[in-house]
């Protein structure tokens, strides 16, 4: 029993390691994307009908309607705010919490018509993320002293904490399927999905057109094994960091195979997997990068007031537009984010297929 | 609270058990047939064969209709609902479905002592007599989609509708219910 108690230890607090470089560009990232494409999130429920009202278990079912407009509305300016402090950097930890707790409150009512988008990785991120360092570089937190050589890799608990999640999410989905029929030769339960979605919700692409023409059953199993057992298989994944790594470069393709199926675009996830990327090697490939991350630039107060303005402007007009700035612009950066996780994943996947073949150079950088 | 130092080491450990412990309670809701609950860590399961059964997909959809002294004016299912985000219209939809939606026994017990609202755009609702915000609701589409027609009614007709394999059409359709909303006339006492 103790020896069990000790290898779960080692896992939590040293199976996974991140610089504090890496997960303040995630930070910047991620608020960043928070405010072009996330805010403001849930207005349009101030033009539902009572009817519609409809809450899952949870705690939106304490109330018997939907809020007034001016509540969503507060809750959406105070997530840009937060959002603004998040990416330069300030009060970093109790910033995180707060901008998790509103995401929360306004997600809890935009699902309380009963329909759930499972982009909980959005909310989860920032409170689980909040106690991990994310603003120990690159912000105004650091300006006093960040974190003592911010590039250097570190056992990072909160990171553990992150793939716990995302394993038992991906693997509660896979076990599901496999409980429900999925590994049946005889189902075929993608190809029932997608005929549901294209021709019941209308969510239709050229690909899913294009897909249900075929009669090809052993192609529709094998998407439907590929994609249970990818799933489940997180459970086991999620215990080593490098097979944790592999697991989400084949998710990315996942996801990607999902917009072009089933127009859906999972970019939350692909956006949580980002928090396990080695971006501060990625940066210092770009020579003007390389010298401020090996600094340990902070960012100096005009530059600060710049950022903090520029990204406060950003959610400002998204809320005021009553939707977010992304699809103001068309810069379909759900989309693309999917994009840049798929091609990121096929990149990783391949470099370890080839250091691995070749066995002259050193195992793939996993953090 | 302090974010300067460290968490203690057992600090971290009980937020791995909370995560564990939520992940259990809510495949416990899941499976004793409470719902997905929300917050909630789960991805969606898509469980099942989605209709799929012997070679054909057998789905139900809503054609919606609204009525006047002009005739019938059907409008897609995308059109009526295109206020709301497009990933909800499948749930909205099933809200405007006439068959009754009993709640499960664990349901049932949660709204009765924790949670009064759970579930009640399909408990709380009277096919006779509609919410007056859904009849408002419904007169304001109808503006918007058929600008200067005047209305009497929306029609919510739904028909089961079978694929086979291969095929982008129907093979054949069943009406399966149909819900009237009047949109002229006083309230009726709710």
């Amino acid at each position: 029993m103790r020896s069990l108690i000790r290898a779960v230890d080692r896992w939590m607090f040293e199976g996974y390691r991140a610089a504090p470089v890496d997960l303040a560009v995630y930070r910047i990232l991620y608020a960043a994307y928070g405010l072009l494409a996330v805010v403001p999130a849930a207005l349009w429920v101030d033009r539902a009908p009572r009817a519609f009202f409809n809450p899952p278990p949870g705690p939106a079912a304490l109330a018997t309607g939907f809020p007034p407009a001016g509540m969503l509305l507060g809750l959406n300016l105070l997530l840009v705010l937060l959002l603004g402090l998040l990416l330069v950097g300030w009060r970093t930890a109790p910033v995180s919490l707060a901008t998790g707790a509103v995401l929360l409150l306004i997600k809890t009512w935009e699902y309380a018509d009963g329909k759930i988008n499972h982009d909980h990785f959005l909310v989860l991120i920032p409170l689980l993320l909040a106690g991990s360092g994310w603003g120990r570089a690159l912000s105004v937190d650091a300006r006093g002293g960040g974190a003592p050589g911010p590039s250097r890799r570190a056992p990072s608990w909160a990171l553990a904490l992150v793939a716990f999640v995302v394993g038992l999410s991906m693997f509660g989905a896979g076990a599901l399927k496999l409980m429900t029929g999925w590994l049946d030769p005889a189902v075929h339960s993608t190809y029932g999905h997608l005929v549901v979605n294209n021709m019941g919700v209308g969510r239709s692409t050229w690909l899913s057109t294009w897909a249900l023409a075929w009669d090809v059953p052993v192609l529709w199993e094998a998407a439907d094994w590929s994609a249970a057992l990818l799933e489940a298989a997180f459970l086991v994944a999620m215990l080593r960091q490098r097979a944790f790594h592999v697991g989400l470069a084949l998710a990315c393709w996942f996801h990607l195979g999902v917009w072009l199926l089933f127009s859906i675009v999972f970019s939350s996830n692909v956006l949580a997997y980002g928090a396990f990327v080695a971006w501060g090697p990625l940066l210092a490939r770009w020579p003007a990068a390389r010298g401020r991350l090996e600094r340990g630039w902070t960012p100096s107060r005009r530059t600060t007031a710049l950022a903090l303005g520029s990204a406060w402007a950003v959610g400002a007009a998204g809320v005021a537009a009553g939707e977010p700035l992304e699809y103001l612009l068309g810069l379909q950066l759900q989309e693309l984010v999917l994009v840049i996780g798929a091609a990121g994943g096929a990149a990783y996947l391949l470099r370890g297929l080839f250091r691995r073949g070749t066995r002259r150079s050193p195992a793939p950088d996993t953090r | 609270m302090t974010f300067d130092r460290p968490p203690r080491r057992g600090a971290v450990r009980l937020a791995f058990a909370a995560v564990a412990a939520l992940f259990i309670l809510q495949i416990g809701l899941l499976g004793g047939g409470a719902g997905e609950p929300y917050p909630s860590i789960l991805m969606p399961a898509f469980a099942g064969a989605g209709g799929y059964e012997r070679g054909v997909v057998r789905i139900e959809r809503m054609a919606p209709v609204f009525t006047g002294p002009a005739g019938e004016h059907p409008v897609s299912q995308r059109a009526l609902l295109a206020e709301f985000p497009d990933s909800h219209h499948a749930v909205l939809a099933d809200l405007l479905h006439p068959a009754p939606r009993e709640l499960r026994p664990l349901q049932r017990l949660l709204r009765r002592h924790l949670l009064p609202g759970l579930a009640a755009g399909r408990t709380d609702r009277r096919l006779d007599c509609p919410d007056p915000s859904l009849r408002a609701w419904a007169r304001r589409r109808a503006r918007t989609l058929l600008p200067g027609v005047a209305v009497q009614r929306l029609e919510l007709r739904w028909y089961m509708d079978t694929f086979a394999r291969g095929g982008l059409q129907p093979t054949s359709r069943e009406p399966s219910g149909t819900w009237v909303i009047a949109l002229e006339g006083t309230p009726c006492a709710r």
